[in-house]
């Protein structure tokens, strides 16, 4: 193996250490089993994947091959820390759940099994994106879901927290069935397992019925991932029922990989039968837009409001779909680094908050106004607000879509983020407008504060910063 | 018994599995159906090993990966079944109202 090599696989090579780094850590060196030299131990081993996927990116070299097994292109290592930074903020996020609040006794329990397997999670993600044939695929995927399953169950005693886990494995489960059942036709198609085999048959037999017929199970199993309409039922549930970090890290991360999925067939051994796909790619992200947009007007539980949010992120998502393979995968990257940011900022303010409802911070802006003023920065990103990066995110987005011809689709997605501006300005009006409630106590740790601070500077200075956007492409671009 | 036969007979136990997930009400029964789709799957495999992949090895080792990976999201399903059980007793689906989706 040589340099080159190594320092591609650095970063997935301690992605898929942490869970073990912050397992043995937990067992031998934290006799009380507290959360927080676990979490540190996350933090630090998570900061080194981040600051490897830096250097391989900076490092500039194609995408290498390990073993005809495993693929590293520079646009997966972006996902890569993607998923590592948003397992970071949400371990942070999930900190203070595992002390007791005013004497109160801890919400969760057992935090070294918690984070890892938040890291586990992780790694699996970052796995299913370097699959280079069906095995590691699922294995991936399934390492990614199996954790999150248990994450999502993670308040044992609560019954909408069991509730909610249940009805994600059960979707879950169904997701693996439909998919598995599109990799058996694709392995009948092709007779062999690896991408390069996959592509040289469909360039063989290009219209290939059984190959057709697997994509559509494929992609009916990421539109469950995705929580694409009309697959989105669990979404709201799962997201009600599990801790509020978990949620979280489901609404970022695990959309991040579930699109990344979509990347690694649809423009890889896929290819030439995505535009076959592409009808089903505009309806669903019309009706997925518009089903999360009309979701989130009449919600009071903040969850289960980011829960229709996302949802209605992912339609938008889905046009990236209907673009040529370079400028997709930098508008998907653009986007969902953008938008990782700023929900993971929304659901740090009302972490800290410790609320449930979505007017838990009412009148923030006259207790905490640096809280307000993040919370502001994060909802007019996700709704497009011009200055900010959420804005560039869509742009690119409806530009996949009006470059490939669909312009009534992006007038449709236009309206449909006019109407979503309706709910995000309600949260804003909350924390601005009305008064605050007696007795609310809300403590910032310092570092807290530092990372809130980094995260509206980012969903600020992106969007201001030609670097980034050219960055991105630039990693999209090459193979 | 050729590949077609193997082929139909997956795809009738895959559309059972499929059936059963959206009549039955016991949870149990949902976590069967899904087990009867997966083992569609696996035939599924196994014939195309056995009748037509260039690579019939792939396929069989991939229906022991399907074996193995499976049975975790079982036992983790089935442990979320316990905790349910624990928390109220009939484990009718639709009862699952607290939240509505």
């Amino acid at each position: 193996m040589n340099l080159h090599t190594a320092i591609l696989l650095l970063p997935d090579a301690l992605l898929l250490a942490a869970p073990f780094i912050v397992l043995f850590v937990d067992l031998f060196f934290n006799p009380q089993h507290d959360a927080r030299p676990v979490r540190r131990t996350l933090t630090v081993t998570l900061l080194a994947v981040l600051a490897a996927t830096g250097a391989a990116l900076a490092w500039g070299a194609p995408e290498v091959v390990f073993l005809n097994a495993y693929r590293v292109a520079p646009w997966m290592l972006w996902f890569k820390a993607c998923f590592a930074g948003a397992a970071l903020v949400a371990a942070r996020m999930a900190e203070p759940c595992f002390a007791g609040a005013e004497g109160q006794p801890a919400r969760l329990t057992r935090p070294g099994e918690f984070f890892t397997l938040l890291a586990f999670a992780a790694g699996g993600m970052s796995l299913t994106l370097s699959a280079r044939d069906l095995i590691t695929l699922f294995i991936g995927l399934e390492l990614a879901t199996i954790p999150l399953y248990v994450l999502a169950g993670y308040y044992r005693r609560h019954e909408d927290s069991t509730e909610g886990a249940m009805k994600y494995i059960i979707m879950g489960s169904l997701a693996t069935a439909f998919v598995l059942f599109g990799y058996s036709l694709l392995y009948g198609a092709a007779g062999h397992l690896q991408f390069d085999a996959l592509a040289a048959h469909l360039a063989a037999h290009p219209g290939d019925p059984l190959v057709r017929a697997a994509a559509l199970f494929i992609f009916t199993a990421a539109a469950f991932k995705l929580a694409l309409a009309p697959f989105h039922m669990w979404a709201p549930d799962v997201y009600h029922g599990a801790p509020l970090p978990v949620a979280a890290f489901l609404s970022t991360a695990s959309k991040a990989a579930a699109a990344g999925f979509l990347v690694v067939l649809f423009y890889g051994p896929l290819a030439p039968i995505r535009p076959a796909l592409a009808p089903v790619f505009a309806i669903l992200a019309a009706v997925t837009m518009l089903v999360g947009n009309l979701g989130s007007l009449r919600q009071e539980n903040f969850r289960r409001f980011m829960a229709y949010s996302s949802i209605a992120q992912a339609g938008y998502l889905l046009l990236a779909f209907l673009a040529e393979r370079d400028f997709a995968v930098g508008a998907l990257l653009y986007f969902l680094t953008v938008y990782l940011i700023a929900n993971l900022a929304a659901f740090f303010v009302y972490a800290l908050v410790r609320g449930e409802g979505v007017a838990a911070v009412n009148g923030l802006a006259r207790t905490h106004p640096a809280l307000a003023a993040v919370l502001l920065l994060a909802f007019f990103s996700l709704a497009g607000i011009p200055p900010l990066a959420g804005f560039n995110g869509k742009f690119w987005l409806f530009t996949a879509a009006a470059g490939a011809g669909r312009y009534g689709l992006v007038l449709f997605a236009v309206l449909n983020a006019v109407v979503s501006l309706y709910y995000y300005m309600n949260v804003i009006r909350a924390a601005y407008i009305e008064p605050p409630p007696v007795g609310r106590s809300v403590k910032v740790p310092r570092d807290v504060a530092w990372l809130l601070a980094l995260l509206a500077a980012l969903l600020l200075g992106l969007a201001l910063c030609p670097a980034f956007n050219r960055a991105v492409f630039a990693a999209a671009a090459r193979p | 018994m050729n590949l077609t036969n193997c082929l139909v007979l997956a795809a009738l136990v895959f559309a059972c599995g499929v059936f059963g997930l959206l009549r039955s009400r016991h949870i149990i029964n949902l976590l069967i159906s899904i087990e009867l789709m997966l083992n569609a799957v696996m035939i599924n495999f196994i014939a195309f090993a056995h009748f037509r992949a260039a690579d019939p090895t792939a396929g069989s080792v991939f229906v022991i990966f399907i074996i193995a990976l499976t049975s975790a999201e079982m036992a983790v399903a089935l442990a979320v079944v316990m905790a349910l059980y624990r928390q109220r007793h009939p484990l009718d689906v639709e009862r699952m109202k607290r939240l509505r989706g």
